[in-house]
């Protein structure tokens, strides 16, 4: 499993047709110090090149189900989980997973912008360097693909050697994106990310979401219940660190199926 | 209301107190500087030379005595016992020793015949021959063995402009009195002739005397006495003197000396400060060495590698060192490390050169373990996980070297330096450093471990997020917001290190030698203070040059301490930015 | 990106290399802290190995040897021969000093930090001198020691001396080393370290403190000493924690201004002040040092000294300790009672 890892490919676009299934989750259990049942037996399919939001409550565990994602939870004191996260047939919850190579097929937003202090061009390169060995004509062209994949080369193109914290707070969340973008992951996490924004640019961030759909698995976190409409094609609701209900997004927001479902989107609490 | 008013009253006189208390603390620390550069000033005072009025007195001065006594200093001949030899001379005649008991008699070719004037100089150290209107100022320097002649040597040469009359010699010091031709007064100090002490009277000399070692009695042909004061440091009224490099008597060439106290009888005595300054620096810099990867070390795996719980209980561990003050650390490398010191050194030595050969059997032994057993999620444990690992390190190490230097010619690793050459002292600069970077170390922890942690955690994840390693993480984001944060540190770190005390006296030798090799002693400026200052009279120069080096420890450790100050605060404000 | 199919291969095999060296880089500088951890625990039982050795196994017969050589370490004559002493009158020097050194020290630094944080205007001056004072704290012991010989021990001691004492004179009374002097230094020495210690507690006070207290009607200094102090008191306990200790522990300014080796009596007295602060004292660092250079130790001389080490740091422990729960003991204090 850690060789298998190392060497990728990328897997060719399929066409239109069967949607498929990106990341499986079977009986997913976590909990750590503070809140030993942090998620509860979770399982849900989360299809390929679709939008997945997953909504409820504070508190009810979304963060931390993404964060299973891409293994980031293990940076939390304590941390145990059970169950499986399957990606391309491998349980990437398994020890014996290379984490650093799955981080670069599973990327992922934060909720605060939080581009390192470095130059712009720095900032999108720094996943690139990490793999090593592409040469200069290389980053630059992969740079501003990933900078017009995120609908910010034109903003920055004559910029790209300042500092990435003069931005704006919406270029900054843009530029982490291409950051992550970069990497041409499978599956893309964003975490809240347009919480911290004003919104306009909460606009822009919705409208490239809707385009990087096209070729990227994208699992939305979000409070805002409006946004998950506007944006997903399938939603899961959460409550308690359980997975309450998951379906297409417009039967869930028009005829959910479960009672506390309904409370949420009608807004009787949360 | 009465009640009011009394609370009121008590308001303003407590305020009152307070500021009072305050005010004299503030005071007295800032007042600290002060009163040091009061006590240091007259170091840097020039010499002078003023005409001062003569007191009333009857005919029988001292003066008359001496007068009475001298004849003609022209004609005189001049005599001084050296060592069971007397050193005879006439002016226009040659110089001879006369032995005492064997009347053997022995040309003296240093010195000039054909002279007009001599005076001894100095504690009868030097002799000042006047030659025409050149002075030459000629030092005895002691001689090898017991029957041998005293050595005589020239030392400098002063040319004068006009004639001289009259001339006397400085009884401790190596400066003449001399009068002029042209009525004038003029006091030459031969450790510092550029100084220009001349005063013009108007009327003529006859003879010159010191009356005592600051005063200067003139004898006109009036009869009239002139009286003169002059004043004089004992560093030769140049400040500078302090810090160049000096010829001093009997010595073959400019050397930077520290011997405000020689053991020679009135020899004279050495105030250079930059065998101090160096043997500080040497002993700072060589700390540093041995402190920096430590403490940084455990810095950076404090600051960004463990969990918030494992930091509480990591970081006062690691303080625990401060439980050791300095004197203890100081009478452990006395008693334990410097009798141990070869076998010690050759034991480091092993240890760090075996160690890329113990570090690749580690990743070994690791990988045969599986890597499960360190993975990067369980990175709380390492320290004591690692621990088995160090002790081994060390152990092989430690045998590596000990065997290697038993097999080196001589048996022992200081038998075998001794053996190229190499001259090493028991307390040597190295032994120092050691002791010294094992006391700084917390000190550096400390700061940088603040300033590594100080990044905020988002920003690491940030870079994990893309796949980076934790190490990656650490080097690319954390490290370069933390680079001056760290470097602050290590400055603080060298702050302590100059100023350090205890493990200097203790360790260090105190000799005051300039040498760069780290096996020889050195002489620190904290060490000289707290040897010295208890002895030196307090109205001696000794007592105020000693003042001066301790302004000049006190402004290098505040300018350290003040810049690393800033460095920290915009390191502050620009984390608090992101 | 582009909507093309392609097949990349990247390559990510420097990944392995990479991890290799994550974790030998991070396992490196965890060694350094089991290093670190190492050397602080091998000094100190080399100190007590050296000290039980000397205590116990260096005597004929145990039981005998070790109460005779314990009633030494303690309470033994100065034997002028080998230059060694009985440690209880250092103890009780070193005590004295830091009882002494904490009378000056805890009310001018915490007045000192309430000026500063509560009274003074946030004028350019004040900032200068709350710079100066934490620059202060980074000064070496030596220069207190080298100014207080020269004020307090010549200057202010020499002065006493010929208007009080002018009769014992030239023998000096107060115009040399002695423990009023010496707690003075020391005390200096630790003022900027207690008054950064206690402005810091007292800027991390939320002003909303102070204003509740006026709004009540308090006046400034009822403020102060009713409502803030009380809340900023463990950081004035964790200023004085760190004065002890380098009372007990720095031992350079006592070479200038303080301590003797042999002193024919305690520093105490048995009618007020109780103290006399024109002696010189015994101070347990002090002996250290001289011990270590002066004395003419029997062969394994680190035994002695080691008694002499091993006490000291338990002494600095002891001290630490008292101060630790006093601060404990009022942090528990207010949760539980009105700290106004």
């Amino acid at each position: 499993m850690f060789e298998q890892l190392n060497e990728i490919e990328v897997r060719p676009r399929v066409p239109e047709g069967d949607s498929l299934v990106a990341v499986s989750v079977r009986q997913l259990s976590l909990g750590y110090r503070d809140n030993p049942k942090a998620l509860k037996d979770i399982s849900v399919d989360i299809p390929e090149r679709a939008v997945t939001a997953i909504i409820g409550a504070s508190g009810c565990g979304k963060s931390t189900l993404l964060r299973c994602m891409n293994r980031m939870n293990d940076l939390i004191d304590g941390v145990q989980y059970s169950g499986e996260v399957i990606l391309d047939g491998l349980n990437i919850l398994n020890p014996d997973t290379n984490v650093t190579a799955l981080r670069r097929r599973v990327g992922m937003v934060f909720q605060r912008p939080n581009p390192f202090p470095k130059t712009v061009f720095e900032n999108v390169a720094y996943g690139l360097k990490l793999s090593g060995g592409a040469s200069t004509r290389e980053l630059e062209e992969q740079v501003e693909q990933a900078l017009r994949a995120a609908a910010l080369w034109d903003e920055v193109k004559d910029r790209l050697d300042d500092s990435a914290l003069k931005l704006s707070q919406g270029q900054q969340q843009r530029l982490v994106i291409a950051r992550a973008l970069a990497l041409e992951p499978q599956v893309l996490l964003l975490d809240e990310p347009a919480s911290s924004l004003d919104p306009t640019s909460t606009f822009r961030i919705e409208e490239l979401i809707y385009e990087l759909k096209q070729s990227h698995t994208i699992i939305i976190v979000t409070h805002n219940m409006q946004q998950a409409a506007r944006v997903s094609d399938c939603t899961a609701f959460m409550h308690g660190g359980q997975l309450v209900e998951f379906g297409q997004t417009e039967t869930i927001f028009t005829f959910p199926a479960k009672r506390e479902t309904e409370d949420y989107i009608t807004g009787r609490y949360g | 209301m009465p009640v009011t008013n009394w609370r009121h009253v008590k308001s303003v006189s407590l305020g009152l107190l307070i500021r009072v208390a305050s005010f004299t603390v503030i005071f007295a620390l800032l007042g600290m500087v002060v009163q040091m550069m009061v006590v240091a000033a007259p170091i840097f005072a020039a010499s002078t030379l003023e005409r001062i009025d003569a007191p009333d007195e009857g005919r029988d001065t001292p003066v008359s005595r001496t007068e009475s006594r001298d004849a003609d200093l022209t004609r005189r001949t001049y005599w001084v016992s050296k060592g069971g030899w007397q050193l005879k001379g006439t002016p226009g005649n040659p110089w001879l020793w006369v032995h005492d008991q064997t009347a053997v008699r022995l040309n003296v070719s240093e010195l000039p015949s054909d002279f007009s004037i001599a005076q001894l100089v100095g504690h009868q150290r030097g002799l000042a021959v006047l030659v025409g209107n050149t002075l030459e100022h000629f030092h005895f320097s002691q001689p090898i063995s017991i029957n041998d002649v005293p050595a005589v040597e020239r030392v400098k040469t002063v040319v004068m402009g006009s004639d001289i009359v009259a001339l006397a010699g400085h009884p401790r010091l190596a400066v003449v009195a001399l009068a002029t031709s042209l009525s004038e007064i003029q006091v030459v100090d031969f450790r510092n002739p550029d100084t220009n002490l001349r005063i013009q009277v108007d009327v003529a000399i006859d003879r010159i005397v010191w009356e005592s070692p600051s005063l200067i009695r003139a004898l006109t042909s009036s009869g009239d006495p002139l009286l003169f004061a002059f004043r004089a440091t004992d560093i030769g009224g140049d400040w500078r003197r302090l810090l160049s490099p000096i010829q001093y008597e009997g010595y073959p060439s400019e050397e930077y000396l520290w011997l405000p106290l020689p053991s020679a009888q009135a020899a004279e005595p050495k105030f250079s400060v930059v065998p101090l300054v160096f043997g500080t620096l040497k002993a700072a810099l060589l700390a540093l060495l041995f402190s920096a990867p430590l403490s940084l070390g455990c810095a950076i795996y404090v600051g960004c590698f463990v969990s918030e719980a494992q930091r509480q209980r990591v970081r006062p561990a690691i303080d625990m060192l401060t439980a050791f003050p300095t004197v203890v650390l100081g009478a452990i490398g006395l008693f334990w490390l410097a009798p141990r010191f070869g076998e010690f050194l050759s034991a480091l030595i092993g240890i760090i050169a075996l160690f890329p050969i113990l570090a690749g059997l580690g990743v070994f032994v690791v990988r045969g373990l599986g890597w499960r057993w360190v993975r990067h999620d369980a990175l709380d444990d390492w320290p004591l996980r690692l621990l088995p690992l160090v002790l081994l390190v060390i152990a092989l190490g430690a045998t590596a070297g000990l065997s290697g230097a038993a097999r080196l010619p001589g048996g022992s690793l200081e038998a075998y330096l001794l053996s190229t050459g190499l001259s090493i002292s028991y307390f040597n600069s190295l032994l120092v450093g050691i002791v010294l970077g094992l006391a700084i170390t917390p000190t550096i922890f400390s700061i940088a471990e603040e300033a590594i942690h100080a990044v905020p955690r988002n920003m690491a994840a940030g870079a994990l997020a893309l796949g980076s390693t934790p190490w990656q993480s650490y080097r690319d984001v954390v490290q370069p917001l933390a680079l001056p944060g760290m470097i602050a540190a290590i400055m603080v770190g060298f702050g302590r290190a100059a100023g350090e005390t205890m493990i200097l006296i203790m360790l260090s030798g105190n000799t005051g030698i300039m040498d760069l090799s780290i096996f020889e002693g050195l002489r620190s400026v904290s060490a000289s203070l707290a040897l010295e200052l208890p002895e030196a009279p307090k109205t001696s120069s000794h007592y105020q040059v000693l003042f001066a080096m301790g302004l000049l420890l006190f402004g290098l450790t505040f300018i350290v301490n003040t810049v690393a100050e800033i460095i920290r605060a915009r390191v502050r404000m620009r984390v608090r930015g992101l | 990106m582009g909507s093309n199919a392609t097949i990349r291969r990247r390559r990510l095999s420097s990944s392995r290399y990479e991890r290799i060296r994550s974790l030998a880089m991070i396992g490196l500088s965890a060694s350094m802290v089991s290093t670190v951890l190492l050397i602080g625990s091998g000094l100190f039982v080399l100190l007590v190995a050296s000290a039980g050795d000397w205590l116990f196994l260096s005597s004929g017969r145990l039981d005998e040897g070790v109460l005779d050589r314990l009633n030494d370490v303690f309470f033994a004559k100065p034997n002028l021969e080998n230059g060694l002493t009985g440690l209880f009158p250092a103890i009780v020097g070193t005590f004295s000093l830091v009882m002494v050194m904490t009378l000056f020290v805890a009310p001018l630094g915490v007045a000192t930090a309430i000026y500063l944080t509560e009274y003074a205007r946030d004028t350019w001056y004040t900032k200068l001198i709350r710079i100066s004072i934490t620059n202060l704290a980074g000064v070496p012991a030596i220069i207190y020691g080298v100014f207080g010989l020269g004020f307090f021990v010549y200057g202010l001691g020499g002065q006493v001396d010929a208007l009080f004492y002018a009769k014992r004179l030239p023998s000096p009374t107060f115009g040399t080393p002695g423990l009023l002097w010496a707690a003075l230094t020391l005390a200096l020495v630790n003022l900027p370290v207690v008054i950064v210690a206690v402005t810091e507690g007292l800027d991390a006070l939320p002003n909303d403190l102070r204003e509740a207290s006026i709004a009540l009607g308090a006046t400034k200094s009822e403020t102060v000493f009713n409502a803030v102090m009380p809340a900023a008191l463990p950081s004035v306990f964790s200023g004085l924690i760190l004065a002890t200790a380098r009372a007990a522990g720095e031992v350079s300014p006592l070479l200038l201004v303080g301590a003797v080796k042999f002193s024919p009596s305690l520093p105490l007295a048995s009618r007020a002040p109780f103290i006399e602060f024109e002696q010189k004292f015994m101070h347990l660092g002090f002996q250290l040092f001289d011990a270590a250079l002066f004395a003419r130790l029997p062969p394994g001389g680190l035994g002695w000294v080691a008694c002499i080490a091993l006490i000291l740091v338990l002494l600095i422990g002891v001290l630490n300790l008292i101060a630790v729960s006093l601060r404990t003991a009022i942090l528990k204090r207010k949760t539980f009672e009105n700290p106004f």
